[in-house]
C-alpha cells in the first residue's frame, strides 16, 4: 500500500510538472512576424522543454503501467498477499456424481460425470482436464480395469458464485477387455484437474 | 527526443494492452469425477420344444435376446432339479442368437434350463426358467 502511494505521488508532481510547463508556454504571447528574434527563441525553447517533460512523463508513467501489471500478474497466482487490492482466485471445487452407466469390457468411449462449484465473482471456462489416482470401492473389480485419458479444447463454463449442474467430459474413459465379472455396475471415481481461464 | 516521445507512447500502449489482454486470471480446478459401469441384462426364455429321432430325445430352448447391445453369445445351463444344480452344458456366440438345441439329454427325464448372457468376463444374471421332459410326443418352441 506504502509503495502505491508513493507511486501516486511520483505520477502527481510529474503530472504538475509538466502542466507548469504548459502553462508558462501557454501565457506567453502567440508568435507573431513582427516578435523580435530573442523572443521567438525563448518560445522554442519552452516548446522543447515541453517536450522533454512528456517525454519522461510518458516514460514514468511506462514504468507505472508496467509495474503495475506485474503486479496484477503476480497476485494472479493466489498466492495471497496483504498488499493486494486484487481479487485472489479461489480454486472451483469439483465434485463427483454420478452419472451414465457406460463401461463394459473393450468400450473406450465412456464420460466423466461431476459438478463444478465456483465461489469466485466472475464466470470461468474450462478448457483441459488432467486425470489423476483412479478408485473403485467394488470388491474384486480393480481401478486397474479403466483408463483415463486427458483431455483438452473443452468449454466447460460454470457461472460466478453458482454451482453448476451435472456436467461431463465424453469418451474419455475405458474399460480394458479382461475387465471381471464383479466390474459389473461398479462405480469408478477418478481424480480430476481442471485448467481454464476468467470468462 | 520526438522519436523517444514516440517510442515511450507506443511502449505505453503495448503495456496497456497487454494489462488488459492478460487480465483474464488463469484458473484451476480439482476434485473427483464419476464413471460407471453398466450391467449386463438377462435373456428371457420364451418355451422349449422337443423332438424325438428313434431312440435319440433333444430338447430345443427358444429365447428374446438380452437388451445389452454389447453382449456377444450366451451361456446354456441344466439341472434336473427346479431352481438349482444348474451348470453349463454349451456356449452359443452372437448377442443375437435366440435358441439352442440340446442333444445330450435321455429319456425318461425332466430338465431345468436357464440361460446367461456373456461379454467376455462378464456374465449376466440367469434367465427365467423353463423346463421340459423326454417323455411323450413332440413340441416345438
Amino acid at each position: 500500500m506504502k509503495s502505491r502511494r508513493s507511486l501516486l505521488v511520483v505520477a502527481f508532481v510529474l503530472i504538475v510538472w509538466v502542466l507548469t510547463g504548459a502553462f508558462s508556454t501557454a501565457a506567453s504571447p502567440a508568435r507573431t512576424p513582427e516578435q523580435p528574434k530573442s523572443r521567438r527563441k525563448g518560445s522554442f525553447l519552452r516548446m522543447r522543454r515541453l517536450s522533454k517533460r512528456a517525454t519522461i512523463l510518458s516514460l514514468a508513467l511506462t514504468l507505472v503501467l508496467a509495474g503495475g501489471i506485474g503486479f496484477a500478474l503476480w497476485s494472479s497466482t493466489g498466492s495471497g498477499s496483504g498488499n493486494a487490492k486484487a481479487i485472489t482466485p479461489v480454486d472451483v471445487t469439483v465434485s463427483a456424481v454420478t452419472g451414465a452407466a457406460d463401461l463394459y469390457p473393450g468400450f473406450t468411449a465412456g464420460d466423466l460425470y461431476f459438478t463444478l462449484t465456483n465461489t469466485n465473482s466472475y464466470d470461468i471456462t474450462f478448457i483441459s482436464m488432467t486425470p489423476g489416482t483412479i478408485t473403485t470401492g467394488a470388491p474384486g473389480c480393480a481401478a486397474t480395469d479403466i483408463t483415463v485419458a486427458s483431455a483438452s479444447g473443452l468449454s466447460i463454463v460454470v457461472g460466478a458464485g453458482s454451482t453448476s449442474g451435472t456436467l461431463s467430459i465424453a469418451d474419455v474413459v475405458s474399460m480394458v477387455g479382461t475387465a471381471p465379472d464383479a466390474c459389473k455396475g461398479a462405480t469408478f471415481t477418478v481424480g480430476i484437474t481442471l485448467s481454464g481461464a476468467q470468462s | 527526443m520526438k522519436k523517444a516521445t514516440v517510442v515511450s507512447m507506443a511502449l505505453l500502449l503495448l503495456l496497456a494492452g497487454a494489462g488488459a489482454a492478460g487480465g483474464a486470471w488463469v484458473q484451476g480446478a480439482a476434485g473427483s469425477a464419476n464413471a460407471s459401469a453398466t450391467t449386463l441384462v438377462e435373456a428371457t426364455i420364451l418355451k422349449s420344444g422337443k423332438a424325438k429321432s428313434g431312440n435319440n430325445w433333444e430338447v430345443t430352448l427358444c429365447w428374446i435376446p438380452s437388451v445389452s447391445s454389447f453382449a456377444d453369445g450366451y451361456e446354456i445351463l441344466r439341472s434336473t432339479t427346479s431352481g438349482s444344480g444348474y451348470a453349463v452344458i454349451a456356449t452359443v456366440s452372437g448377442g443375437s442368437s435366440s435358441s439352442y438345441t440340446d442333444t445330450t439329454v435321455s429319456a425318461n427325464q425332466d430338465y431345468y434350463y436357464v440361460t446367461r448372457a456373456t461379454k467376455n468376463l462378464w456374465r449376466s444374471p440367469n434367465s427365467n426358467e423353463t423346463s421340459e421332459n423326454t417323455k411323450g410326443g413332440a413340441t416345438t418352441c
